[in-house]
């Protein structure tokens, strides 16, 4: 069995946002991914807390990027996934898949 | 061209009380954010949430030292409570000054003493823990800590999440005191609350008395 922590869902979602985007990852295009998929409405400040914490874990990097007018002249904070990331989001799609199997379909959809 | 400015109270908050590594860059998204979505309610829904969100992310990565910061906040706390505690001061007067008249002859005398004891000397003692709450990561190297890298606003962290006991403890006193009293007891929440606003205060004030380097050439 693997040690280590267990990714969160909102990590989880965050290293599949991550992924999806490809290089154009930062803050608002990583926040609006997020709602897009979800539905639901998503902290700014939560996605770098998360992404801070995989970075610290080794499972993101992060690069300064160029600053903008629109953005009172800050710069961006890119984020990529790391390989140790994809072994985890692959890692954790499995542990996922396995706990699907078999289970009956959720009323009202299909698996 | 003229672009519209996302609502400066909120930035000002964000700029004082955020906390973490990115802040600037979180400025800079909602910032644009704000100019696509244009919602004043949106760019101070998100400041508000981030406050909490940062803090926490920043304590849970340095919970050794925000622990220290707590425990030297309370006891500090605590022995002046118990000192400033008309029952320790009736004691100690008892067995100090035995025979001493101490009613002044000059009412004035004595509402200034009561203002002193009662008003500015917590307020002062306050003011006094924050400044030292907020001293508690002073001489630990950021590069050195154990676990992620020491934010330099570290400090802020630590005075938010004290200020943040002290609430939710006068909170609960509130709480206890509405479910246990009865009418009479009302009269007592107004001073109460007053109180935890001006001790909340007080903390974040002496906190904010300590700026680090960076900050004072980084913050408007």
């Amino acid at each position: 069995m693997r040690k280590g922590e267990y990714l969160g869902n909102f990590e989880l979602m965050s290293l599949l946002a991550l992924m999806r985007l490809g290089h154009d990852a930062y803050g608002v295009t990583i926040a609006t991914e997020l709602e897009q998929q979800t539905g639901r409405e998503v902290v700014i400040a939560s996605v770098y807390a998360t992404l801070e914490r995989l970075q610290e874990r080794g499972l993101v990097s992060s690069s300064l990027g160029e600053a903008t007018p629109e953005r009172g002249g800050r710069a961006k904070r890119y984020f990529r996934i790391t390989g140790a990331g994809l072994r985890e989001v692959r890692e954790a799609r499995r542990s996922l898949m396995n706990l699907w199997k078999g289970l009956p379909d959720l009323k009202g959809e299909k698996a | 061209m003229t672009a519209r400015r996302p609502p400066a109270i909120a930035t000002w908050i964000w700029k004082h009380f955020g906390c973490g590594p990115n802040q600037e860059a979180v400025l800079g998204d909602l910032a644009e954010e704000y100019l696509r979505k244009g919602s004043r309610m949106w760019y101070w829904r998100q400041v508000l949430k981030a406050i909490p969100v940062s803090v926490f992310k920043e304590v849970r990565s340095h919970k050794r030292i925000a622990a220290r910061a707590m425990l030297i906040g309370w006891a500090i706390w605590t022995i002046f409570a118990v000192m400033n505690n008309p029952l320790f001061f009736a004691s100690f007067f008892r067995g100090n000054m035995a025979g001493v008249e101490i009613q002044p002859r000059h009412p004035v005398g004595i509402w200034a003493f009561l203002v002193w004891v009662q008003v500015a000397l917590p307020f002062l003692i306050k003011m006094l823990i924050g400044w030292i709450v907020a001293r508690v990561d002073v001489g630990i190297d950021p590069t050195k800590s154990l676990g992620p890298k020491l934010n330099v606003r570290f400090h802020r962290d630590l005075v938010l999440l004290f200020a943040a006991s002290v609430l939710l403890l006068n909170i609960l006193v509130v709480g206890l005191l509405l479910s246990v009293a009865d009418a009479r007891g009302y009269p007592l929440i107004r001073p109460l609350a007053a109180n935890a606003a001006v001790s909340v205060f007080a903390v974040l004030l002496g906190g904010s008395l300590r700026r680090s380097k960076n900050e004072e050439s980084s913050v408007d």
